[in-house]
């Protein structure tokens, strides 16, 4: 199981009476690519990063790849999350004033999943893999275009070997051409590596790339706490 | 990595990252000087004089005598009879005694008149002796022994002919071209006055005056001050009193020791204030970096956010801001000590003509050192509060 939430609330401290989450049992198959659709503010984000282990849940069991993220520290959850989840997201992705390489090379450094000495192999190979030019490799990211940006940001996101890859709403920013071609890359990537995907998008029209869609509505029953 | 990213996302905020520097490195930069400069000053002033017992000079406050006899800074106030000197020399106590006749300048620099003895009791720094690099004593009322500075700065050599002038004017109205002067010898270098100065004898000074008439013994009629070396260090300050004392004419006699340690201790308020003010200008320098690194906190907002989710811990975030307050002391370090390397080169010779101080170009000193790490350590403690800011904010957490 890659995912696996049971009876999981979240509010935040600031504000303790107005939950957010309220998922009784959720839960995601490894290997499976899923679409979650879900207006803003429906709480999103904030299911994302209970699943990255940034945030912590106040009630209920968080098992991400068989892992309790609630029983962990927040120094192993930093760790964890180097180490098994891939992140894309919307924008700002990379820091803009350091090259492609040097970015995908600045995630590999909280992660002990890659060896320093294959490491520059493994970058290029994943930077050609996405077609980047390999002019474009030393350039501060910023002068590279919006599309070209989101391909460097998958290199970074995979470049520890996740099994699970998060994608929050990383075809927003991209013109019909560039994101077609971006989900293209993305699925075939995501297959030949076996990895999960969770992607969150208001895009109803993804859909047809995933073998999973469902609402965050469905999935998080705040509804149910006012009723009761 | 970290270093790699530090240093970038510097590069990246050049505009304020400069302004930041600028400010930091001219408080360093004052910082520094002050504390050179007055490390220096008083090793130059204290190893100007050594194995004088006494200097005697016309009735006028112990600084003024001390500062106008060995360091040429100022003006006597008055001349002291020849007859007052015989005194002197015959008082049975005294070993040695040397004349100085001060008030008269070649381009700048002061002429002395004085004896031969001048050269075998004078003594500079730790009782070292002053060494002839070429030639030899004046012996006739026209020769000239030079200082070192004064002869590589005029480029004379042994045998060259000089004007004197009456006068300290850098350009005297009064030269006296028809007594030119020969140089008959250059004293080895010894970073004190004695470098700035041209020795004649006392006939030499009386020659200057006398318009052109070169009467070959001329007796001198006053001198400005008396270097004295006595038999017995015992007797210091029984001579001290009888010279105070004297009826024939009103003269002082001070210990240079002594009137050195009262120098220091005006100085040490001017030192100190100069001291203290560039303390508050280095610590609002370092407010200074950490209000910018603090607004630069709220710019990159989305910069903490994804190198949490990349998986960096708070820590890392914390180590980052301090790093780049580190790198910036470091480059402000640097660029201070080249500049300050660069305005004594350029001072040096005037701090030295005109003041008689010899500032050395080599800055780095444990002094200097000890300063420029306690700068740095000050300046990684101010960052602490935007360092802890980062950390907590990564910590809290991201929308």
């Amino acid at each position: 199981m890659a995912i696996n939430l049971t009876d999981v609330c979240f509010s935040y401290p600031e504000q303790p009476n107005i939950p957010i989450l309220n998922i009784p049992s959720w839960s995601l198959e490894q290997g499976e690519s899923t679409l979650i659709h879900g207006n803003s503010g429906s709480g999103k984000s904030t299911l994302l990063n209970i699943l990255n282990g940034l945030l912590p849940v106040n009630n209920g069991h968080v098992k991400v790849l068989d892992q309790h993220l609630e029983r962990m520290t927040s120094r192993q959850r930093d760790k964890f999350r180097a180490n098994n989840i891939g992140y894309v997201f919307q924008q700002f992705n990379l820091i803009p004033y350091l090259d492609a390489i040097d970015n995908i090379r600045l995630a590999s450094y909280f992660s002990n999943a890659i060896s320093k000495a294959s490491l520059n192999k493994e970058i290029e190979s994943l930077l050609n893999i996405l077609n980047m030019p390999e002019k474009d490799w030393k350039k501060p990211v910023r002068q590279l275009s919006i599309g070209q940006q989101q391909r460097i940001a998958i290199a970074r996101a995979l470049i520890n070997k996740p099994t699970l890859l998060i994608a929050d709403e990383p075809t927003s920013s991209l013109d019909q051409k560039n994101r077609d071609s971006f989900m293209v890359l993305l699925m075939s990537i995501v297959k030949e590596h076996n990895i999960t995907l969770l992607f969150v998008s208001h895009d109803m029209s993804l859909s047809q790339y995933f073998t999973r869609v469902e609402s965050l509505n469905d999935i998080n029953r705040i509804e149910a706490l006012h009723v009761n | 990595m970290l270093i790699k990213l530090a240093l970038k996302s510097l590069n990246d905020r050049k505009g304020s990252i400069v302004l930041s520097i600028i400010a930091m490195t001219v408080s360093i930069f004052v910082l520094l000087g002050v504390e050179h400069i007055r490390h220096q000053t008083k090793e130059s002033f204290s190893k100007t004089v050594s194995g004088v017992d006494l200097i005697v000079g016309a009735r006028t406050g112990s600084l003024n005598l001390l500062l106008y006899s060995v360091f040429k800074i100022g003006n006597p106030t008055n001349d002291i009879s020849w007859e007052s000197f015989e005194n002197i020399t015959n008082n049975s106590k005294v070993k040695w005694a040397v004349p100085l006749s001060l008030g008269d300048s070649h381009k700048g620099y002061r002429v002395l008149g004085t004896t031969p003895d001048y050269f075998q009791y004078l003594s500079y720094g730790k009782k070292h002796r002053i060494a002839f690099e070429q030639g030899k004593v004046f012996t006739d009322t026209l020769d000239v022994v030079l200082g070192y500075q004064v002869a590589t700065k005029l480029k004379y050599k042994l045998g060259d002919k000089l004007v004197l002038a009456h006068g300290v004017a850098k350009n005297s109205f009064s030269l006296h071209s028809e007594n030119p002067f020969t140089v008959v010898g250059i004293l080895a270098p010894t970073g004190t006055p004695i470098d700035q100065t041209l020795h004649v004898s006392l006939q030499g000074i009386e020659a200057i005056h006398s318009d052109g008439k070169t009467a070959s013994k001329v007796q001198p009629k006053s001198i400005t001050a008396i270097m004295l070396g006595l038999k017995s260090r015992m007797s210091t300050f029984r001579v001290q009193r009888s010279i105070n004392d004297d009826k024939r004419e009103p003269l002082l006699a001070i210990l240079p020791g002594v009137a050195l340690s009262e120098l220091w201790q005006i100085m040490r308020i001017l030192e100190n204030t100069l001291f203290l003010v560039s303390v508050l200008v280095f610590i609002s320098a370092c407010l200074g970096v950490s209000a910018m690194l603090l607004s630069s906190i709220k710019e990159r907002t989305q910069e903490i956010k994804l190198l949490r989710v990349i998986g960096a811990p708070p820590l890392f975030l914390f180590i980052l801001i301090e790093l780049e307050a580190l790198f910036i002391a470091i480059i402000s370090n640097v660029f201070a000590a080249i500049i300050l390397t660069i305005s004594l080169l350029l001072t040096q010779s005037y701090l030295a003509s005109y003041f008689g101080l010899h500032i050395s170009m080599n800055i780095i000193s444990f002094n200097t050192l000890s300063i420029m790490a306690a700068m740095i350590g000050a300046s990684m403690i101010v960052a602490t509060i935007p360092s802890i800011i980062a950390y907590a904010q990564s910590k809290k957490r991201t929308h």
